[in-house]
């Protein structure tokens, strides 16, 4: 039988790698789905009997259809508008201009993730609020008020400005990756008619990166409308803002110990709710990716891209560049390095500035837990970026470029994780780790490095397969259907003509995946057991416990190796913007004049 | 809380031994009148004391067999405070390895017990190994992991603590202040905090502030103050007033969570009353300590409220199935010593309340200087009892209910 033959389902024997990797991930979402559902008809913790349909029952309330879910809609589509406000133009900007200094931008955007959403949160709190905002206080004395009623927190436009500026870079590096590889006669040929460079961004360039922007809209507001601590910290927690993530997280852990520990089967429940209209979402996701090959911009053609000379204009991107970071990196970035310095954090004022020292800094690695916490940290960081870009990669390829029956299915169920909240899948995953070492004690799970991996991964391949349904949607089939021809196998396909043509998302989902793994607390926390601790949860302890000049001075640190490796990593790679696939070979730039 | 007073307060490796078996033989025949200012029965006082006299032979034969059986095992994993500093972990794990002779690996990790409980609990009802072989927690979290049976009974726990903890053999402290009510021979007291007002001194004077739980729900409070999700600042109410009505206090409790200007875990909710944003914070005493051992010219005070404040025992436990019981039981008991505590303590500043060092002692000069009525769950039978009603279905739904209406629901 040759490497093409077909069988019912539009399986070929050449896809049959990529479709057992596909089901051997999906089987563990299952497993893990099936669990999360089965909790929600359990009394209380699933070791033991009964039967309920309370935790189904409880949701069900007026403030829910009232405030709950109008809030949540708020923080999820303000979360939109604010993350593409500034993601979109920047992607174009760093991707297909020639703005200066795109490697340090690039960088700094990636960056983003690692800082911790507390600290951004208590930033603005420190710029943003009535009684301590110090953009308040400015503004008051300026006009004369005695203070400003403006701030952030107990809103849910506060909520969603916030979430914005942090998930903004989700919405780039889903968008960077094809945008660097747009074949640039469709663009030449809207030059030839005469179309305008707006115009043509517009109509052209825009529709064919449109999965792209799609993939990260839907995952922007999946994540937005699940994240707890920035919503609690601006006024969630209180009960003033209530979002379906804070009603989750109360839910299960109410606050008292004797109760908090019992009711997971409600983060569950509200796990179907956060799914429902993102199953919606992805069903239109899934019907624009039918008409794949309208985005399939990459030939065998020709698909070098050329980069706007943006001339006077490029000052005007730099700073709309430099505005979002200074927002979403900046700040924070001074927040951090402000409380590194204080022994207590307190507003800056010249009695302040009178008790900085670096006493935070003393005994930092040691207090961070050492060697045994690095080495855990990297271990998980690689492993899990290797392994969601692998199963991403095989998904994706199964999703996007075969036909097989269940294809739509498997979209659909890599998806789900992201609705489900991480406290509920950690907990699920503790479980089940918990039945192993019974059922199964040759298999190490519970209190290992594998069980935080493993709930890594399944949660960020909802990410990665966006990354990559978007990317293998713009490579064209001509190109596999030649080496085909040429009696090529398909996993050599893979390694030698698609994987070099999408480089450019695969190294952003690698980096991207490994920024979120290097920063995930939630899980990691909730699975930690005395020999798997990584650095965020560390760091998280640190806040935690009261210490947060060390928390803010680990932070620092954190911040700075993360950004340090990832320029070094982005260099090594051959750049960190559209240079990945094209600008070696150098196109020339497409000036205002072509 | 009972306190013995009889040995001078500064404790050191001069109480091991015979010199400390004199002590304890000088203590009890010349000084058993002063035994009983101190408010114990003298009954239970005579027989510990007797029990610590007569112990050491027994202590030391079952002290030598656990030491004998933690060898085989060869290791301990242990859990401390989430908030304790890592670099308390090498010093701890040294001083235990030294005091008892050990060659074993040591392993302490850094654990909040209320998020590793249930994961314990599971084990526990799954049958499976635990996690960790020691492990400590609070009144409330102690009583969820023995209820269910995930701790296990120390076998002659007295004796064992005796020839462990100096301050037990010297008969400075009774066994059953270390362990006692429901936690008896299972879970070791080694710390507490006590809940209090913690507030900025330049935005509220210390006049201006609340007097009762009650005064929260005051409109003159609105959004001037946080408290934390969970329910301990209310939780005791129902042993604190004679005719206390249920809905009433939650009625109250719903009106302070609609006061209140953040829900915040308390060290998060003491750093925004430092930065400004809040007056006061409903807090343990030892973020106070925390801030001010950091900086000293720090704007925070403290105070009691007048009706009330709960006192939160800390207590370690050896799980069921440990895999490591005796060197985890070495473990539980040797924490509960002057010797652990002069490790952890300056770090954390938490106090001991049977302990004798400075911050122990201002813990409570504190208490009976401002006359603060400070309740815990282990106080007497009416405490436990409540203690183990909110462990019934009913207890469980009011807690919730408690705390939906600390956010005001």
């Amino acid at each position: 039988m040759s490497a093409s033959t077909r069988r019912p389902g539009g399986i070929t024997t050449a896809n049959a790698l990529p479709l057992a990797f596909s089901w051997l991930i999906l089987a563990v979402v299952i497993v893990l789905l099936a669990f999360v559902l089965y909790m929600t008809f359990v009394p209380s913790l699933p070791t033991e009997p009964g039967f309920t349909l309370k935790h189904w029952s409880n949701v069900a309330s007026s403030r829910l259809l009232t405030r709950v879910i109008p809030n949540t809609a708020i923080v999820g589509f303000g979360a939109i508008f604010v993350g593409a406000f500034f993601a979109l133009p920047m992607a174009w900007l760093l991707n297909r201009t020639t703005l200066p200094l795109r490697a340090t931008f690039t960088t700094m955007i990636g960056i983003t993730p690692v800082i911790p959403g507390f600290i951004l949160a208590m930033g603005w709190i420190m710029l943003l609020d009535e009684r301590i905002g110090l953009l308040n206080n400015v503004a008051a004395s300026l006009l004369g008020f005695s203070s400003i009623p403006l701030s952030v927190k107990d809103s849910p436009w506060g909520i969603a400005w916030v979430l914005g500026l942090i998930l903004a870079p989700a919405i780039f590096f889903l968008v960077a990756g094809p945008l660097c590889r747009i074949d640039p006669s469709l663009e030449e040929a809207a030059s030839v008619v005469g179309m305008r460079h707006l115009t043509t961004l517009r109509r052209v360039t825009l529709p064919l990166v449109w999965p792209g922007i799609l993939g990260g809209l839907i995952y922007v507001f999946m994540t937005a409308v699940s994240i707890f601590e920035i919503p609690a910290l601006l006024g969630a927690a209180s009960g003033k803002v209530p979002v379906l993530a804070s009603e989750i997280f109360y839910s299960v852990r109410p606050g008292g110990p004797l109760t908090a520990t019992f009711a997971y089967g409600a983060a569950g429940v509200y796990g179907t709710l956060l799914a429902a209209p993102s199953l919606v979402a992805l069903y239109v996701y899934l019907r624009v990716l039918e008409r794949t090959e309208r985005y399939q911009v990459i030939t065998g053609k020709g698909y070098r891209p050329r980069e706007t000379d943006l001339g006077g204009w490029s000052w005007i991107g730099v700073g709309f560049v430099v505005l979002y970071l200074a927002l979403a990196v900046g700040l924070p970035l001074l927040v951090l390095l402000w409380a590194s310095l204080m022994p207590v954090l307190q507003m800056p004022s010249r009695e302040a500035l009178s008790k900085l020292s670096f006493t935070n800094y003393d005994g930092l690695f040691e207090g961070l837990g050492g060697f045994g916490v690095i080495s855990n940290t990297v271990v998980l960081v690689l492993s899990v970026s290797l392994f969601v870009s692998f199963f991403s990669f095989m998904v994706s390829w199964v999703v996007v470029r075969t036909q097989a029956q269940s294809r739509k299915l498997m979209d659909m169920l890599v998806m789900v994780p992201h609705a489900i909240p991480s406290l509920a899948f950690a907990f699920a995953l503790a479980m089940l780790g918990i039945l192993a070492s019974r059922w199964l004690p040759w298999l190490p799970l519970s209190g290992t490095l594998g069980i935080i991996a493993v709930a890594h991964v399944i949660n960020r391949m909802p990410y990665g397969t966006r990354v990559m349904n978007s990317a293998l949607a713009q490579v064209h089939r001509e190109l596999e259907e030649c080496a085909q021809v040429c009696g090529t196998k398909t996993p050599t396909i893979m390694r030698t003509i698609i994987l070099p043509l999408i480089k450019p998302s695969v190294i952003y989902l690698v980096v991207w995946t490994a920024m979120l793994s290097f920063q995930e607390v939630t899980m990691a926390l909730f699975l930690s057991g005395p020999h798997n601790n990584v650095l965020s949860v560390s760091i998280w302890v640190l806040w935690e416990g009261g210490n947060l000049g060390t928390a803010a001075a680990g932070a620092v640190a954190m911040v700075a190796t993360t950004g340090l490796l990832m320029f070094g990593i982005l260099r090594l790679a051959g750049g960190p913007t559209a240079g990945l696939v094209g600008r070696e070979v150098g196109a020339a730039p497409l000036t205002k004049s072509q | 809380m009972a306190r013995g007073n009889c040995f001078p307060r500064k404790q050191s490796s001069v109480y091991r031994g015979r010199f400390s078996q004199f002590l304890v033989l000088f203590c009890f025949v010349f000084f058993p009148y002063g035994l009983r200012f101190v408010g114990s029965p003298w009954v239970a006082v005579e027989s510990h004391i007797a029990a610590a006299a007569e112990t050491p032979g027994k202590g030391k034969k079952l002290l030598d067999e656990l030491v004998r059986r933690a060898k085989q095992e060869g290791e301990v994993i242990a859990t401390i405070q989430s908030s304790w500093s890592k670099t308390l972990v090498q010093p701890l794990a040294d001083a235990f390895k030294k005091r008892f002779g050990l060659d074993i690996k040591v392993t302490v990790a850094n654990v909040a017990s209320a998020r590793h409980f249930p994961v314990a609990v599971a084990e526990t009802q799954s049958g499976t190994a635990a996690t960790y072989d020691a492990v400590q927690g609070d009144d409330s979290e102690t009583m969820l992991l023995v209820g269910p049976g995930g701790t296990q009974k120390v076998d002659g726990w007295e004796a064992l603590l005796a020839e462990i903890n100096p301050l037990v053999r010297s008969g400075k402290v009774r066994p059953d202040q270390i362990s006692q009510g429901p936690f008896t021979d299972h879970s070791f007291l080694y710390m507490a905090n006590v809940k209090q007002l913690i507030y900025n001194t330049r935005l509220i004077s210390e006049k201006d502030l609340p007097r009762t739980h009650k005064e929260l729900a005051d409109p003159k409070y609105k959004g001037k103050f946080a408290q934390p999700p969970w329910t301990s600042h209310w939780e005791i109410a129902p042993v604190a007033f004679e005719n206390f009505d249920r809905n009433e206090w939650l009625e109250v409790v719903r009106r302070a969570g609609k006061n209140t200007g953040a829900v915040l875990g308390e060290s998060a909710a003491v750093q925004r009353v430092i930065l400004g944003e809040f007056a006061f914070a409903l807090a343990q005493d030892r973020y106070l300590r925390q801030i001010l051992a950091k900086d000293p010219k720090a704007p925070v005070a403290y105070r009691f409220f007048d009706d009330y404040n709960e006192l939160n025992g800390v207590y370690y436990s050896v799980r069921t199935r440990a895999r490591h019981p005796a060197a985890g039981t070495l473990w539980a008991l040797w924490m509960t010593t002057p010797e652990a505590q002069a490790i952890w303590q300056p770090s954390d500043l938490q106090a001991v309340p049977y302990g004798e060092s400075k911050l122990d002692r201002d813990f409570w000069l504190g208490i009976e200087k401002s006359k603060a009525r400070v309740i815990g769950f282990l106080d007497n039978e009416r405490t436990v009892e409540l203690l183990k009603w909110y462990r019934t279905e009913e207890g469980r739904k009011y807690l919730d209910a408690m705390a939906r209406a600390i956010r005001g629901e």
